[in-house]
C-alpha cells in the first residue's frame, strides 16, 4: 500500500518505477508549460513507441498508426498548458491516444489491408517465445509466426474496439487494472469483464494454435 | 502454447528504425504547423476550469439567489396589502401591534374624525378605555390575536371595562342599555373588520389574473348586407311615421287661430241623443 500513491481523484501510480517516472515527467511538463517548447521532444523521444504500439494494435495498420500516434502527441503539445496534474502524464497521454483512435476506428476510416510489423528477434522475450512455439526450422519458423501473427491479427479485429483496447492494454502494453480504468475512464471491474469476454473470443478464434 | 503467450508475441512486433526518422520529421512538420495555427476562441475555453471557478461560488451564489427570490416574493405579496390598508386606517392601527403601540392621543384624533366610521370610533373607545384602565393582559391579547372574531370578543370584555374610563370615550356607557347598544355597534364593526381585513385575500384572484373579456361569437359579429338594408329602411320609415303627423298638427294648429276654433265650437251643438250644426 506504500507504493500507491494517489495523484488526483482517481489515479493510482501502482509502482515506484512508475512513480519515479511520473515525478520526471511531470518535471518536463512543468518545463513546457513555462515556454520551454524543446522539452516536449524527449516525452515525444520517450513515448512514441508505446504509443505507437498501442495505436498498432488497436488498428492493426502501420500507417494509422503512425498518423494517429502523431495526432495524439500534437494534442497533448496543443494542451498541455490544460494539463494540471490530475493523473500522471503516460495515463494522460494513453488517454489521448485511446480516444483519438476509437474515434478513428468509429468513423470507419479504417484501411481494409492489414500490414504487418517484422518481428524484432532480438528481443529476447520474443526470442524466447519463438523457440518455444516451435521446433521447426528457420524458415519454417518464420512461415508458421507469420501465419500466426495474421491470425491473432484477424481475431482483434473481430472484437469491439473497446476490448480490442483492454485486451492491447493489458496483454500488450502491461498496463494494471487500475491504469486502464483511468485511461478508458471507466470502473476496474468493467475492464476485468471486458477482458474475460476478450480472451474467450480470442481463445475461440485461436483454439487450432493453443493447447490448454 | 496459452492464449497469453500468442498475445505476447505482439509485442515483439517493431517497426524498422528508418521508420522513426521519418516520423519523426512528420511530426516536426505537424508540430510546426500546430504552432502556428490559431486555435478558435471557443477551443481554447477550458469547461472544466470554468465549472472549477463556479463551484467555488456554489454556496454565496445559492444563498444570493435564495434572499433575492424571498424579497421579491414578500415583496410582491405586501404591495397590494399596503394599498388596502392605507385606505383604511382602523385596520391599519391594529395590525400594527394593536393597543401596545397606538397612544392615547392618536386614538382620540381617530375617535375626533368627522369622517371615521362606526368602526373607528368603536376601535378608539375600546383603545381610549384599555389605555386609561388596568392594562392586565387584554391589551397583550388583543394584539396577538387578529382574528376578527377573537377581536370582537376583546372588545366586548372591554365595554364591561369602560366605565373606569376616560370622559372621551363617549361612546362607551355604564348603563347596560347603553352597553346593549355598543354590543350592537361592535357587531357590526366586526362585520366591517372583517371585510376590511379579508379584503386583500379576497381580491387576490383579481390582482393576480388579468381579466377576462367575454367569449365572443365571431359568427355573431359578422353582418349581413341585406339586414343591414332592411334596418336602414326601417330606421327611415319609423322617422317619417314618427315626424310627419306632428309636423301636420303643428299646420293645423297654427292655421286655427283661437277666434276661428271658438267659432267653430259654437256651431256644433251637441244634445242629448243628437248633435246639431249649423252653416
Amino acid at each position: 500500500m506504500d507504493a500507491i500513491k494517489i495523484l488526483g481523484p482517481k489515479t493510482l501510480v501502482a509502482s515506484p518505477e512508475r512513480q519515479l517516472e511520473a515525478d520526471s515527467d511531470m518535471q518536463i511538463v512543468h518545463r513546457v508549460q513555462a515556454g520551454d517548447v524543446a522539452a516536449f521532444d524527449r516525452l515525444i523521444l520517450k513515448y512514441r513507441e508505446r504509443v505507437f504500439s498501442i495505436v498498432y494494435h488497436m488498428t492493426s495498420n502501420r500507417e494509422d498508426a503512425a498518423d494517429l500516434t502523431q495526432e495524439s502527441f500534437i494534442k497533448a503539445f496543443q494542451s498541455i498548458q490544460r494539463f494540471g496534474g490530475q493523473s500522471s502524464f503516460f495515463t494522460w497521454l494513453y488517454r489521448i491516444a485511446v480516444n483519438s483512435t476509437l474515434s478513428h476506428l468509429r468513423k470507419g476510416r479504417l484501411r481494409s489491408f492489414f500490414s504487418l510489423e517484422r518481428m524484432d528477434s532480438d528481443e529476447p522475450v520474443s526470442k524466447e517465445i519463438i523457440d518455444a512455439l516451435t521446433d521447426k526450422t528457420d524458415a519454417d519458423r518464420d512461415a508458421f509466426v507469420h501465419e500466426l501473427q495474421e491470425k491473432l491479427n484477424d481475431a482483434m479485429q473481430k472484437l469491439s474496439t473497446k476490448h480490442r483496447t483492454v485486451v492491447t492494454l493489458f496483454e500488450i502494453e502491461g498496463l494494471s487494472h487500475q491504469e486502464i480504468a483511468d485511461v478508458m475512464d471507466c470502473s476496474v471491474g468493467t475492464v476485468r469483464s471486458r477482458l474475460h469476454y476478450a480472451k474467450q473470443l480470442l481463445q475461440a478464434e485461436l483454439q487450432p494454435y493453443t493447447r490448454t | 502454447m496459452t492464449l497469453e503467450d500468442i498475445l505476447r508475441l505482439k509485442r515483439a512486433e517493431r517497426p524498422f528504425v528508418e521508420f522513426w526518422s521519418q516520423f519523426d520529421r512528420e511530426l516536426r512538420v505537424k508540430q510546426l504547423a500546430a504552432l502556428v495555427e490559431k486555435r478558435p476562441w471557443w477551443r481554447t475555453i477550458s469547461l472544466g476550469r470554468i465549472l472549477g471557478g463556479v463551484r467555488r461560488f456554489h454556496l454565496p451564489l445559492g444563498a444570493t439567489a435564495v434572499l433575492a427570490a424571498t424579497l421579491f416574493s414578500v415583496r410582491e405579496f405586501q404591495a397590494p396589502k399596503s394599498s388596502t390598508a392605507a385606505a383604511s386606517s382602523p385596520a391599519r392601527t391594529l395590525q400594527s401591534g394593536g393597543l401596545t403601540v397606538s397612544s392615547a392621543a392618536s386614538v382620540r384624533e381617530i375617535v375626533a374624525d368627522p369622517a371615521g366610521s362606526a368602526l373607528v370610533n368603536v376601535t378608539g373607545a375600546a383603545l381610549v378605555a384599555s389605555q386609561d384602565s388596568d392594562p392586565v393582559g387584554s391589551p397583550v391579547a388583543l394584539g396577538a390575536e387578529l382574528t376578527a372574531a377573537s377581536m370582537s370578543a376583546q372588545l366586548g370584555s372591554m365595554v364591561g371595562v369602560a366605565p373606569h374610563a376616560d370622559e372621551s370615550s363617549v361612546f362607551v356607557s355604564s348603563h347596560g342599555r347603553g352597553a346593549a347598544e355598543k354590543f350592537t355597534e361592535l357587531q357590526v364593526a366586526d362585520t366591517l373588520l372583517s371585510r376590511q381585513l379579508l379584503s386583500p385575500a379576497r381580491g387576490f384572484e383579481t390582482r393576480v389574473l388579468p381579466a377576462r373579456s367575454k367569449p365572443v361569437e365571431p359568427l355573431a359579429q359578422m353582418k349581413v348586407p341585406s339586414g343591414s338594408r332592411r334596418s336602414n329602411l326601417i330606421a327611415s320609415a319609423t322617422l317619417a311615421a314618427t315626424t310627419v303627423p306632428v309636423i301636420a298638427s303643428e299646420r293645423s294648429a297654427r292655421a286655427l287661430s283661437d277666434e276661428r276654433i271658438y267659432d267653430t265650437s259654437s256651431r256644433v251643438n251637441a244634445r242629448g241623443a243628437g248633435v246639431l250644426v249649423k252653416f
